[in-house]
């Protein structure tokens, strides 16, 4: 749905973005994340026919963003990280201003505005003027006017800052019940957290470089090719260090107080197999945990915390 | 009708609303429910209207009183026109410090309410955004004076007034706040912060308003064109002209309508263009309407001038009179050309999207490449467009040149000093568009400078010879080394305005300007000197882009080297 190729961009003698790569599926949420400066911004605001590349491309639906800026217009839905609303005028009237601009007619703004409103919650604040709402609404309302027209693919740049820990756990289940509706997503963030539990993919941003991207899965297999374990032991862990050392498909072990955490090159079937011949070597076993790689912990492997 | 449709029927005022839009633009009917909402909008309105009334019956009481001391030989007539005149004096004050403060912030306000992102990511064209922000300051504008037209309607009670007048004066007044708002949009789109686009609309709105203000006091003194002008606009009843004085029909059309007209368009246009510019992406073409713009005011202001030519130089005005009216023109040629030389300011390697364009893809070639942006096609529209203009210039001049074989010129077809005039004029587009190209090679990426370097140094050739000249002359005067007044400094030889006065000086006495300069004819020289730096400026331009496009091309792969090392 969103190709990017070779797209770089320079600011006056300095590089935003250094010739970055990467697909996003249709209907997948993809995560776009790195830290403050690493060009996300810059990106998204080229992939949103806001900024010209200096080169590369982007193609939405197909469609060059450069070449045919305003097909590329009708086909995505924009968030911004910092936005604005219009003060005077009431929650229904801002979507209705939306839904004109992109050229829908009066009827079909109005059952539009009807489904929209219902999907993100406002019904109740139809009549409210936008300068009355909460920072939480105005994030609200955005994400609806982004959604009025009803786009193939949703850009949101750092949709959840500065929301309240309730208004983040229903904005990402909005985001599960957008991709039901079958919207690609884009979204950018810095916190890791947001989007661990609802991207299918992801491009990992740092100094304008792409560090990895492809599906999650793929890339903590790319990362972390065996299984990780904490072995939980009674007393030193150091003092059965030696014996999980000496198994097959045992790799690096490392001792942490009362337990073991270890890399295991072999198939999850065999795991028992190595629970058992930990036990007839004598190793005094309380637990043993799978170790689940999760964003951050991804983002820490691939990133140095370098700022251009 | 179905409970479904009713429960989405909309009020009565979003109804409204829809079919306001469907007239214009979403922008406007959005910030026509913003403004509309609250009290600021009735209190800025009654306070208007309010002083408005204050000002109309405080005139009212003063005429009555005059009048009635006049006692029997009382003429209401004269109160309605008193009144009638504070009148336009409220609107002409609406039109100057209301009118531009109701655009000034429409487009910086959004860029600091961090609202543009959003509009201009929604498929509206830039040109849509701009109209809906004409039309939303218009709308207000029209608000303001249907409220006042009850108290401008106090004048029919006294008479002296016509319906002509006030319809006339309203149609000015609009067309006059039109070019207000299309000029504060202008500035609110090249404008960062909201202060600074206010302070800069009213500042020019001020002084704007002194030049109207100078044109009141013309109508005082009983200037025929400007008196026709304001009858024309309704500011006084028909035949205010004192007998005798009246202009012809010819003046009426040409001075008070199509001149009037075509200021008007050409400033009304441009402002436009250059919001739609400023609102357009980065990659955009900002080019081609400017340029499409520059060459109909050129043709357009061109035939007006020829057309007064026609009407108002019969062949047998005096040579002199002709001479000094084509010296004029010639001017206004050389400063136009001037002015169009900065479309060869503008880059000269286009580093597009797709990386730096090395020739020109097929669908630009012929018409679209000539009107396509860049600092070669710019150079070669200015001398297309320009050199253009002059060949049919000089062909509607031809019938000018009757007896012009005369002075120095003696024993030469008629004809000979306007040509010699024109080619000097055509030689200066070829140096300033040759010099323009060099400077936009040159200083590449200071597009401010290159533009302020190419006006200030083509000014200081033009004018400074000819006062070193006039110096040199008051200097001499008491020596009398050249009683004659043939000879001037060699510096005349540098300046295309010494060139072309020098050529059409066909004074019946005695020459006003030289005709040599360090012993040789001025135009001569000129011509010489324009053709051969034009080239070479042109040569210089050339080497240097040629070098910029290497040196580009070397740079992107050194960059893509460094990163794959780094990498």
């Amino acid at each position: 749905m969103i190709e990017v190729r070779d797209l770089a961009k320079n600011y006056e003698g300095s590089w935003a973005v250094r010739g970055i790569s990467f697909e996003v599926g249709a209907g997948d949420i993809f995560g776009f994340i790195g830290p403050n400066g690493a060009g996300k911004t810059t990106s998204i605001r080229i992939m949103s026919t806001l900024l010209d590349p200096t080169s590369g491309t982007i193609r939405v639906d197909g469609k060059c963003v450069v070449e045919h800026a305003h097909e590329v217009r009708r086909r995505i839905g924009y968030m911004p990280d910092n936005f604005g609303v219009y003060d005077r005028i009431t929650v229904w009237e801002y979507l209705d201003f939306f839904a004109a601009s992109y050229g829908l007619g009066r009827r079909e703004r109005l059952s539009a505005i009807e489904g929209i409103m219902q999907l993100t919650d406002l019904t109740g604040l139809r009549d409210r003027l936008t300068g009355e709402l909460s920072k939480g609404m105005r994030q609200r309302l955005c994400l609806a006017k982004t959604l009025v027209h009803n786009p193939k693919v949703l850009i949101l740049d750092e949709p959840a800052n500065g929301l309240d820990p309730r208004a983040r756990i229903e904005f990402r289940a909005l985001l599960k019940e957008l991709r039901n509706l079958g919207k690609t997503i884009f979204i950018s963030s810095h916190i890791l957290a947001e989007l661990s539990d609802v991207c299918t993919a992801l491009a990992i941003l740092e100094k304008g470089r792409v560090v990895a991207s492809g599906p999650v899965e793929e890339i903590k297999r790319a990362l972390q090719p065996g299984l990780a374990f904490r072995l939980e032991v009674l007393g030193e862990a150091e003092a059965c260090r030696g014996a999980l050392e000496g198994l097959e498909g045992v790799g690096a072990v490392k001792a942490d107080r009362s337990a073991l955490v270890f890399q295991f090159s072999g198939e999850r079937e065999r795991v028992p197999d190595l629970v058992r011949a930990l036990v007839a070597k004598g190793v005094p076993i309380t637990g043993l945990q799978e170790l689940k790689t999760d964003l951050e912990g991804l983002f820490m492997q691939l990133t140095r915390g370098d700022v251009q | 009708m179905s409970a479904g449709a009713e429960a989405v029927r909309e009020p009565f005022h979003a109804r409204l609303a829809g079919w306001l839009e469907r007239a214009f633009n979403p922008i406007m009917v959005k910030e026509l429910r913003a403004s509309m909402r609250g009290a600021r909008f009735f209190v800025v309105h009654l306070t208007i209207l309010s002083f408005f009334a204050g000002a109309l019956l405080l005139t009212l009481g003063l005429a009555m009183s005059t009048q009635t001391r006049h006692g029997a030989g009382a003429d209401p007539a004269r109160v309605g026109q008193t009144v009638y005149m504070i009148t336009q004096l409220v609107h002409l004050a609406v039109v100057f410090l209301v009118v531009p403060g109701l655009a000034a912030t429409s487009i910086t306000g959004e860029r600091e309410s961090l609202t543009f992102d959003l509009l201009l990511s929604t498929s509206m064209t830039a040109r849509q955004v701009v109209w809906g922000k004409f039309t939303a300051a218009m709308a207000q504008t029209v608000t303001i004076f249907v409220s006042m037209v009850p108290l401008v309607a106090l004048c029919f009670l006294f008479g002296g007034i016509t319906v002509y007048q006030i319809v006339a004066n309203y149609v000015f007044l609009f067309a006059l706040s039109a070019a207000m708002v299309a000029f504060a949009l202008s500035i609110s789109a090249n404008s960062r912060a909201t202060q600074r686009a206010v302070g800069s609309v009213y500042g020019i709105a001020l002084l704007v308003g002194f030049f109207v203000a100078l044109a009141v006091v013309g109508v005082a003194e009983r200037e025929p064109i400007l008196t026709g002008m304001a009858e024309a606009y309704g500011f006084l009843p028909a035949e205010s002209s004192p007998r005798g004085r009246e202009i012809t029909l010819f003046q009426r059309v040409m001075y008070v309508h199509l001149m009037p007209g075509f200021a008007w368009t050409a400033l009304f246009s441009v402002f436009l263009i250059n919001a739609v510019n400023r609102l357009k992406p980065i990659f955009a073409n900002r080019s081609t309407n400017l340029r499409i713009y520059y060459a109909a005011v050129l043709l357009a202001g061109g035939a007006l001038v020829a057309a007064t030519f026609y009407h108002e130089m019969p062949p047998d005005t005096n040579t002199s009179d002709r001479s000094a009216a084509l010296m004029g023109f010639a001017i206004g040629l050389l400063a136009a050309s001037l002015a169009s030389a900065l479309f060869a300011c503008e880059d000269p390697v286009q580093v597009g999207p797709f990386g730096i364009r090395t020739e020109v893809p097929a669908g630009e070639r012929g018409l679209p490449g000539f009107l396509r942006p860049g600092s070669e096609t710019g150079a070669v529209y200015v001398l297309v467009v320009n050199v253009g203009f002059l060949a049919l210039a000089f062909v509607a001049f031809i019938p000018f040149s009757a007896g012009f074989g005369r002075g120095a010129w003696t024993g030469l077809p008629d004809v000979y000093p306007v040509a010699l005039a024109f080619v000097c004029a055509a030689l200066w587009v070829w140096f300033v568009a040759g010099f323009a190209r060099f400077l936009a090679t040159t200083f590449w990426g200071r597009p401010v400078l290159l533009r302020a370097v190419l006006v200030i140094v083509c000014l200081a050739l033009a004018v400074l010879p000819i006062v070193h000249w006039a110096i040199s002359t008051e200097i001499d005067r008491g020596e009398d080394i050249d009683p004659e007044g043939r000879s001037g400094p060699a510096t005349l030889a540098l300046s295309p305005a010494a060139a072309v006065v020098s050529v059409l000086d066909l004074a019946t006495y005695r020459r006003s300007f030289p005709l040599l300069a360090g012993g040789l004819p001025i135009p001569a020289l000129f011509a010489v000197f324009a053709l051969i730096a034009g080239a070479l400026f042109f040569g210089l331009a050339g080497r240097a882009q040629s070098r910029l496009r290497a040196e580009l091309v070397r740079e992107a792969k050194e960059s893509r080297r460094g990163e794959n090392r780094e990498d």
